[in-house]
């Protein structure tokens, strides 16, 4: 496929100064749905313009001169491209392969193709960016030179945070020696997740250590020539999470590190990872931010305007009188708007032909578009070659290439293709989950970004409560550790209406993870349980007082009864749950008015036998230098005292 | 770049423009003389027998380079003014071969002489190419001369005690204070030229030549210009309405000074001076707009970033009426003037390439 070109002879003279670029057409994700089907993700148009042309540009501005495209779908489309970008700036070799499905297949198979000579910058399909990679790549062999073993140097792109909805996916934590920037840790962060857990040892081995989850990864990667054999001896390394997870665990064994580089913060970079991502992007290359990857300097696409409110008009594009283009809009060549059209935040493709009193909002019309009178187009994607008759009205909508819709129909929240010949519509939010999170940027944007931020305020009340309850009883670490995660589990399982099988499990998982003896396990089950109301009220932000704690408590233990049941069995565990009901009521004020009552409940429920009860009565008896104990012995009396008159009473029934 | 080839277009043009747009070729001075030279190379090394074979093209090339690097009015200018130089050669050239005697050109003649459109450029003259050399070569040295000759003149304009205000950094402006301070003490404020504080530098550089220097946020330059005598800027390009293009924070100046009746001098090297007009603030290639994050806000700010919406423009433009002189290689020169100086340094049908 390579091309023989003049510089292709140059480089073979001089190999060592030839840069090199690795370009991954495909990103192998399905989160654009329906792209794959389309385009590669590397010819996706962003703004018009394919993804791969910035690349280029970049490319060349960084005086890379050898770019390998590995291409795995969409072949012909990328072939053909190719062949109408004869540049003498830089060579654009492919390499094809037709089964590839992953990142890391594709690494082993560039590794065996064995073209790669020297130090290389690995761009996944979906990247964007305008740095100038050539200095990065230079400060990366400057680090190679002081390690050899300095496999690969993420670029990383620090947007101060990632917690805005359209990053939300995309953040990582990344802790790295703050020193030299090598990264100890490296983790995508899942939606869900709350907790990470840091190494101590990170603390101790290293002066300085950094700790960020401001950092964007931007998808592209320097890499030493070591990397591609990492890959292949390695199998199971699939994506890059996986690669640098594998790496940073095996790190003494491959004798391999890895390095991150910050990103100038007049560069920029954008991976498009989703929608949303597409999204953003699109906004912020009208809005300047890639500068000078805008549609009006770049070599390729001339004859762009940029007006003001960032919005740009081909020379060849035909406004009708009254047309509005408010913001953030682009409006590509041989393209034709109607009278009274309203456009804002939305690109608009060549040879597009939109009639009159169409409004169109937040949208991409790709090329070759026909929009007929008066239709309404807001949050969608219409693919090219599509037509759309009158009075069409779509809200949130993708529309695969050459779909025609007739006249007066309305779509919410669709995706709509041919399949067969006939139209095919899918809901959206009923696509497969993994991706409905990503498409959902076009609706109820705002509950979204409530539900994130609650997500985060609860995490850190969670700890708080924990803090709270660990100096309160002065057990062994991993005693104390087990205590808060069995209140934990308890809490949240009243508070979600769990099962209380699935609680035992749980506990019983915990109990092995802690290693705490079966005895401990009761012990701690029963103060937990008397602890939980105290948690759950503050929880439910109600006051703590005697009748909440009570009632709140009785609840409890019925719910929690079956829990209760299993691990208060032996004799032995009926000494342990004495125990702890003594130490949690020396704790917890509430408890002690409610002692005697809990005695007689566990009693009439057959968990605390009576001699248990009168055994533990007489031995708490002796320890009389506790003032509290005193207390206790005093709060159970009467319902001791009870408890040896019906024993005489049941003595005396049995004697008759 | 990807640069569609075109066959007609020089290899060296081609060079040149990747030269300027990798950063390899910056400023104004070096681009022009760059220019010059490629557009010599075109002269020497290409197939040409007539004037008007060699002027087509000196504008296919010329065309191309202003189309890839619309924003560098400069090059349009070279590109106009070898065509001018091209003109008056072939002219002269013709003159000596018809009427070999008369070589002197009379008020007369001047005034007799029929219009550029009767002169039939299609006829060959051999001798065309060596007098364009040497014509190029001459315009060259003058081009060399240019920042000279307008220092030269800096201690008719900076006199004992004033205090003059600048912006930004401005290498003309720069040499314009060291070569008036060699005769004379003076104090300089600059204004640091935000977003690209450009001033700073110039401040640091104005100071090491023992220049009592002062400098000043942008802000302050409303309330500093009571106090200024002159104001001396340089420029990027000139309009043929002797409006300026010059950097982002010169027209705040320039309304200031207006505001005190300071006088306002631009340094003009004769190459900047454009038979352009501003059309519309949202003409084509008019103004530079950079990324915001290249000063204005910080890029790692997502959050804010997803809600604001930021510009950032490298040039204003300065209208006529607020610059009261030009310093330009040949002398003083009022903005009224420029339509003289513009019909001096090019040939009318070349205003439009």
């Amino acid at each position: 496929m390579s091309k023989i070109t003049k510089k292709d002879v140059n480089s073979k003279l001089g190999k060592k100064d030839v840069l090199q670029a690795v370009v991954l057409a495909d990103d192998f994700t399905t989160n654009l749905t329906p792209v794959q089907n389309v385009y590669p993700s590397i010819l996706m148009p962003v703004v018009n313009v394919p993804l791969l042309d910035y690349l280029i540009e970049t490319l060349v501005q960084s005086r890379i001169q050898e770019l390998y495209l590995y291409c795995s779908s969409h072949i012909e489309s990328l072939k053909k491209y190719v062949q109408s970008k004869n540049s003498d700036d830089i060579s654009i070799n492919l390499i094809i392969s037709d089964g590839c499905r992953s990142l890391g297949d594709a690494l082993r198979d560039i590794d065996t193709k064995g073209a790669i000579r020297g130090d290389f910058i690995l761009i996944r399909g979906d990247a964007f960016t305008n740095a100038n990679l050539k200095n990065l790549l230079e400060l990366h062999r400057v680090r190679i030179e002081k390690d050899k073993g300095a496999a690969m140097t993420l670029l990383l792109r620090d947007v101060g945070s990632t917690n805005i909805p359209s990053l939300i996916e995309e953040s990582s934590l990344v802790v790295a020696d703050g020193s030299n920037n090598k990264v100890l840790f490296y983790k995508k962060l899942a939606k869900d997740e709350k907790k990470v857990k840091l190494e101590l040892e990170w603390f101790l081995d290293h002066d300085k250590i950094e700790i960020n989850t401001g950092l964007l990864d931007t998808h592209i990667y320097l890499c030493s020539p070591a990397v591609p054999p990492l890959f292949s001896d390695n199998f199971d390394f699939q994506t890059m999470e996986d690669f640098i997870r594998g790496v940073l665990m095996n790190e003494e064994i491959l004798d391999s590190r890895i390095y991150w580089q910050r990103l100038d913060s007049e560069e920029y970079a954008l991976p498009v990872t989703s929608w949303r991502a597409y999204h953003m992007l699109s906004r912020e290359i009208l809005q300047r931010h890639s500068y000078p990857l805008t549609p009006d300097t770049l070599s390729f696409v001339r004859n762009f305007t940029y007006l003001s409110r960032s919005t740009y008009r081909h020379r060849n594009a035909v406004l009708a009188r009254g047309c509005v283009i408010q913001r953030d809009s682009i409006v590509g060549p041989n393209s034709m708007l109607g009278k009274d059209t309203f456009i804002t935040r939305s690109t608009i493709g060549n040879n597009c032909i939109v009639g009159a009193n169409v409004q169109i909002e937040n949208s991409y019309i790709l090329s070759n578009v026909f929009i007929t009178d008066n239709c309404m187009i807001k949050n969608s994607i219409i693919f090219s070659n599509c037509q759309l008759d009158k009075k069409v009205n779509l809200d949130a909508c993708i529309l695969s290439p050459s779909v025609h819709l007739k006249s007066n129909s309305s779509y919410v929240d669709s995706v709509l293709e041919y399949e067969s010949g006939k139209l095919n519509v899918t809901k959206i939010s009923e696509l497969n989950l993994d991706t409905d999170k990503e498409l959902l940027y076009f609706t109820c944007k705002e509950s979204k970004d409530g539900k994130d931020c609650d997500g985060y305020s609860t995490d850190s009340e969670d700890s708080s409560s924990e803090d709270d309850s660990a100096p309160a009883s002065p057990l062994p670490d991993d005693t104390n550790m087990f205590l808060s995660e069995v209140i934990d589990s308890l809490l949240r399982g009243y508070q979600d209406g769990l099962n209380c099988e699935n609680l035992i499990l749980e506990i019983n998982s915990s109990r092995y993870a802690y290693n705490v003896s079966i005895r401990e396990v009761s012990y701690n089950v029963i103060k937990a349980i008397l602890s939980l109301p105290l948690h759950y009220l503050s929880d439910q932000k109600s006051p703590i007082n005697q009748a909440n704690y009570q009632s709140t408590l009785k609840k409890m233990i019925s719910y929690f009864f079956t829990i209760i049941q299993n691990y208060i069995k032996t004799e032995d565990a009926q000494d342990d749950c004495l125990k702890a009901m003594e130490e949690a009521a020396t704790t917890i004020q509430e408890l002690l008015s409610f002692m005697q009552r809990l005695l007689h409940l566990f009693y009439e429920r057959d968990i605390l036998s009576e001699e248990k009860i009168l055994e533990w009565y007489e031995l708490n008896g002796d320890n009389e230098n506790e003032v509290q104990s005193l207390e206790i012995k005093k709060a159970v009396g009467p319902f001791i005292k009870w408890l040896k008159e019906a024993e005489e009473d049941s003595s005396d029934n049995e004697e008759d | 770049m990807i640069v569609t080839k075109s066959e007609n277009v020089h290899e060296n043009v081609l060079k040149l423009i990747k030269d300027i747009n990798f950063g390899e070729i910056k400023g104004t001075y070096d681009i022009v003389v760059a220019t010059v030279s490629v557009l010599k190379e075109i002269i020497t090394n290409s197939e040409w027998n007539t004037a008007k074979k060699l002027m087509d093209l000196i504008t296919l090339n010329g065309k191309y380079l202003i189309a890839a690097i619309p924003l560098e009015a400069s090059i349009g200018n070279m590109v106009r003014r070898i065509l001018k130089i091209i003109r008056e050669e072939y002219r002269s050239e013709l003159k000596n071969k018809t009427e070999e005697a008369d070589g002197q050109e009379s008020l007369h003649k001047i005034l007799t002489s029929e219009g550029d459109q009767e002169i039939d450029f299609n006829v060959s003259v051999p001798s065309l190419k060596s007098s364009l050399i040497e014509h190029i070569n001459e315009f060259e040295a003058e081009l060399e001369t240019c920042s000279e000759n307008i220092t030269q003149q800096a201690s008719e304009h900076i006199h004992s005690n004033e205090i003059i205000m600048t912006l930004g950094r401005s290498r003309l402006v720069e040499e314009f204070f060291k070569k008036a301070a060699a005769t004379r003490e003076f104090e300089v404020i600059i204004a640091e030229g935000a977003p690209f504080l450009n001033g700073h530098e110039m401040a640091v550089n104005l100071a090491k030549a023992k220049i009592k220097t002062t400098l000043i946020s942008d802000v302050a330059i409303f309330a500093m210009m009571s106090r200024v005598n002159k104001v001396i800027i340089g420029t990027h390009t000139v309009m043929a309405n002797g409006g300026l293009r010059a950097i982002t924070g010169s027209h705040t100046v320039a309304q200031a000074a207006k505001h005190y009746s300071v006088p306002v001098m631009v340094l003009l090297p004769l190459y900047k001076l454009s038979p352009l007009y501003l059309r519309s603030y949202e003409q084509d290639a008019f103004n530079r707009h950079v990324a915001p994050m290249h000063g204005v806000i910080d890029g790692a700010n997502a959050p804010l970033m997803e809600k604001i919406q930021a510009y950032n423009p490298v040039f204003d433009y300065v209208p006529p009426e607020l610059v009261t002189l030009f310093i330009s290689n040949t002398g003083g020169n009022a903005p009224s003037y420029i339509y003289r100086l513009l019909s001096e340094l090019y040939q009318l049908e070349d205003y439009d390439l």
